[in-house]
């Protein structure tokens, strides 16, 4: 049975022609199929080339994983998949992350929005201090430093 | 008016999704970064969506008499129990013991009762550890921002009373009064609100009973005795439905005169 391929065009014009089964991972490309089905390229306003190389990547590798555990998941596949997704994060930097995030939720591709998020929540807020918080996300600070030096003097109490 | 986002960048339901997946250690001094961010973790919507996707943790509270230190000695009765609050993780097997609260830095209220709802430990009612007068005291211990809470205080004094939680709620029946008159009246305290209401009352009085809480609607109230009947446990129980605001009377759902103390909880999907 022959594969059919699906044509994706990056918001700054990149296309990228990969198998039916890679792309249905997202729940969002189903529909523009339907909706578009005179075109054969599926245009992705909101997704530009180097990320949308990122998700295609991503759902490539969980796509062969899918197919060749055959039904019953091994449990090594699992953690090498794992590790995969790991080492797929961390060689990301901040922009590249918050855009992948924008991505997966844009094209409803739950495993890599769940992953991102939880990315994002791990590395960037747990284990740094408020003050690290805000710089990495770049937020501003609203609290006086009457009201810190409060919130400080509360949380040292809860700690006694 | 500027309002700020929760992460700069980022949509809305985005930020939300990504907060939701914070460890729990995590959450204390995320509550400190910003106003916005110590409102969200502090709602109702956001403990719901945690517990929802399995982000939240169970953990299991023990009232337990510690060791008398030198504290005791301040006492009126120094060789009494210090009652405190001690927590287990089940995820990481570690237990802990939770700061007192700071009106009883000493120990808990004897007899004080305990309710958990939504990421919230409710400590009420019981006996000055140092007294020994019947207190109306309300605390409650957010797990989010690890504090201690004063709530509104008890409309009346109370002690062996009986207490559950639905839904945000803790229901409150029974038990006995500063004079030790035994109580057939009932009220529920919205933690969320800080506010206490009064609910019909039950049927009988009843000192030293306990309560179950069945699935999201049923507040039972199992046994306890009238004034003129101590100690003798009435083997009939009842149920406050909170759909219709009625008790419903149930004869033979106790051994008579056994102490209910040992009734086992049945609850539908934990708290």
């Amino acid at each position: 049975m022959s594969k059919k391929n699906i044509v994706l065009k990056s918001s700054n014009g990149i296309i990228f022609e990969v198998e039916e089964a890679v792309a249905l991972q997202s729940e969002t490309i189903p529909y523009m199929i339907e909706d578009d089905c005179a075109n054969d390229t599926i245009p992705l306003a909101n997704v530009t080339g180097d990320i949308l190389a990122l998700v295609i990547e991503y759902c490539k590798k969980h796509v062969v994983v899918a197919d060749g555990d055959g039904g019953g998941s091994s449990s090594s596949s699992q953690e090498d998949l794992k590790n995969w997704d790991a080492q797929f994060m961390n060689d990301l930097d901040q922009s590249k992350i918050f855009n992948l995030l924008l991505a997966a939720d844009f094209l409803n591709i739950k495993t890599l929005f769940d992953l991102t998020c939880q990315f994002v929540a791990d590395t960037m807020i747990k284990g740094k201090s408020v003050e690290e918080v805000r710089r990495t996300l770049n937020i501003e600070k609203d609290y006086t430093s009457e009201e810190e030096a409060k919130a400080r003097q509360e949380n040292e109490w809860a700690f006694k | 008016m500027h309002i700020m986002e929760l992460i700069p960048s980022l949509p809305e339901e985005v930020s939300f999704e990504c907060l939701t997946r914070l460890h729990h250690s995590a959450l204390r001094d995320a509550s400190r970064v910003s106003r916005r961010w110590r409102d969200l973790l502090a709602s109702p919507d956001f403990h719901h969506k945690r517990s929802q996707t399995g982000h939240t943790q169970k953990t299991a509270c023990l009232l337990q008499s510690i060791p008398s230190s030198a504290h005791s000695q301040n006492l009126k009765f120094p060789s009494s129990l210090c009652y405190g609050l001690t927590l287990f993780d089940p995820a990481s097997r570690t237990w802990e013991r939770l700061s007192p609260v700071p009106k009883y830095p000493h120990g808990l209220p004897l007899f004080c009762r305990l309710a958990s709802s939504e990421g919230k430990l409710i400590v009420m009612g019981g006996w000055d550890p140092v007294t020994y007068d019947p207190v109306g005291d309300v605390f409650v211990y957010d797990f989010t921002t690890q504090k201690w809470s004063q709530g509104k205080d008890m409309p009346s004094k109370r002690s062996l009373f009986a207490i559950g939680a639905i839904d945000g709620r803790v229901y409150i029946a029974g038990g006995h009064d500063e004079n030790k008159c035994a109580l057939k009246s009932a009220w529920s305290y919205d933690v969320r609100k800080d506010e206490w209401a009064e609910l019909t009352q039950m049927s009988q009085e009843r000192d030293e009973c306990e309560a179950l809480v069945i699935g999201d609607d049923e507040f039972w109230v199992v046994s306890g005795y009238g004034n003129e009947k101590q100690g003798m446990f009435a083997a009939s129980a009842e149920s406050y439905q909170l759909s219709t605001g009625e008790w419903r009377r149930v004869e033979g759902a106790w051994k008579l005169g056994l102490s209910p103390r040992s009734c086992a909880g049945l609850g539908k999907m934990g708290s």
